[in-house]
């Protein structure tokens, strides 16, 4: 039953980091809460396979700079349209807590992947496809966004385009993660059952 | 080493040559100060009016820092107010004029004088720097008793290919004693002044929107060489009921004077039978258009200064 609880929890603190529900500009569910749970989540999955271990250090990470993200002033905000020196240093955090979701995602697909086999060869699957699909559009998106620095917002504006595919490969996780849940469940059940 | 790992260390590299180079061009690109450009400006000073003066000037695309406040060096004791507004964005810079203004009993200050005469400003930036900077040569002449006018004005125009005329009918016998404007050495063979009479209207006093001179058949009468007023002999006598046409282009300056702003005036002196002389004015103004690669062009070329 843990297992099926701890994945559940790691679904909704993705949701909460992957996703920001906004009022205006307010962000009313700040990403360290998601953090906070993805954390405790995978310290619980720790236990099936040593890289949910691993995802969990980059968690903590993730979960310490987000909690930095709180004290930001909201006028050097990384989104905004103008380029300037107030920019650069939250684009700079921003890539580096980028790379960190990256290791985090990485481990987190490759313990789902090897926990899935040999009995689930299709989560598994879907875990290495996610997994590739994540790493690829995000590492895209971080080789993009320097540029922003020094394209024209016209021509930039072919970054939106890189939108799509970020949204679909948190879509994919987000629907990996709770099949995960599901499926994992039934196998560890079935392993105590003997 | 695996294959893994060398597409792994290939990766990590040329990210990493993205942030560097990205951020090493931004910080090449930033300006310490904005840049200003060059105005030339020839105006009239009124009586109970403001005067109004518009620059031009290059800042860092996140406006900072930018102008807070202006002073005169040369007229120290007067309070000079400042507004600027975005005039054109680029991927670093923006582009911004700024209207520095004198109220009005000040300006009145003025009218005793000859002229009063601008070529910096010291400017105060919002990162609490002070700096003298150059902004051309800026004159502005009180108002004298208005000229008896000797022309009617018929027909004017201009075109954003840094050209336009002025069409007059003169209906009085005249002799028209000299045509001259200012910043002639500055300008050389990039503006040419042309002065033609006619009996008749020009082309262009009938279709005033065609003022291109590569449309040569129809600009011929406005922009021919041979009526330069360089060339021109001076004085010459016009009969009552002439049209006089002046007009100028701009040519190509292929050199830094294109980057600036022309706001001068050609003046038309004429005597009339009674030996009354007037001076009739005609505006010359050029806006320089800039591209990316023109702003750039100018950064560098201040840098190099």
């Amino acid at each position: 039953m843990y297992v099926q609880v701890a994945f559940r929890r790691l679904f909704y603190g993705l949701m909460l980091v992957l996703f920001d529900f906004r009022i205006q500009s307010l962000d009313i569910l700040p990403d360290f809460i998601g953090y906070g749970l993805v954390v405790s989540a995978l310290a619980k999955l720790s236990e099936i396979h040593l890289h949910f271990n691993k995802a969990r250090i980059f968690a903590i990470f993730l979960l310490l700079t987000s909690f930095l993200d709180l004290f930001a002033d909201p006028s050097t905000n990384m989104s905004s349209l103008v380029p300037s020196d107030t920019t650069v240093q939250p684009m700079i955090f921003s890539a580096i807590a980028g790379i960190f979701r990256m290791f985090m995602i990485y481990y987190l697909c490759e313990g789902i992947r090897e926990s899935a086999l040999p009995n689930y060869e299709s989560l598994a699957a879907s875990a290495k496809l996610s997994k590739n699909v994540f790493l690829v559009v995000n590492y895209l998106w971080l080789f993009l966004m320097p540029f922003s620095l020094n394209v024209s917002r016209q021509i930039f504006s072919l970054e939106m385009l890189l939108l799509i595919p970020v949204f679909i490969a948190e879509i994919m996780l987000i629907g990996l993660v709770h099949r995960a849940g599901r499926e994992l469940e039934r196998g560890f059940e079935s392993t105590s059952d003997y | 080493m695996n294959k893994k790992r060398i597409y792994l260390i290939i990766l990590a590299l040329l990210l990493t040559l993205s942030w560097v180079g990205n951020l090493t061009y931004f910080y090449s690109q930033r300006l310490a100060e904005p840049v200003f450009l060059k105005n030339y400006i020839e105006s009239t000073l009124f009586p109970n009016q403001n005067l109004e003066i518009e620059l031009y000037y290059i800042v860092n695309r996140d406006e900072t820092p930018d102008l807070v406040s202006v002073e005169l060096p040369n007229l120290e004791k007067v309070y000079v107010r400042l507004r600027t507004f975005t005039f054109n964005t680029y991927s670093h810079y923006v582009l911004k004029r700024a209207i520095i203004s004198i109220d009005r009993p000040q300006v009145d200050d003025f009218l005793g004088l000859d002229k009063i005469s601008i070529s910096q400003l010291r400017v105060h930036f919002s990162n609490g720097m002070t700096k003298v900077v150059d902004v051309g040569e800026i004159n502005y002449k009180p108002l004298r008793s208005p000229n008896q006018l000797v022309f009617k004005n018929t027909a004017s125009g201009s075109s954003n290919n840094h050209s336009g005329f002025r069409e007059f009918l003169v209906d009085q016998p005249i002799v028209i004693k000299s045509v001259d404007y200012s910043h002639k050495e500055l300008l050389g063979d990039a503006l040419r002044v042309y002065l033609s009479i006619s009996q008749t209207p020009s082309e262009h006093a009938r279709d005033r929107n065609d003022l291109n001179p590569d449309t040569r058949e129809k600009s011929k009468d406005i922009f021919d060489e041979n009526q330069l007023v360089n060339r021109t002999k001076f004085p010459i006598q016009v009969q009552s009921g002439s049209y006089l046409r002046i007009s100028y282009q701009f040519n190509q300056f292929n050199d830094r004077r294109s980057y600036d702003y022309y706001k001068i005036k050609a003046h038309i002196i004429t005597q009339t039978s009674e030996g009354q002389e007037a001076d009739q004015e005609f505006e010359i103004w050029y806006q320089p258009f800039f591209e990316e690669k023109d702003i750039k062009q100018v950064i560098r070329e201040r840098r190099e200064e």
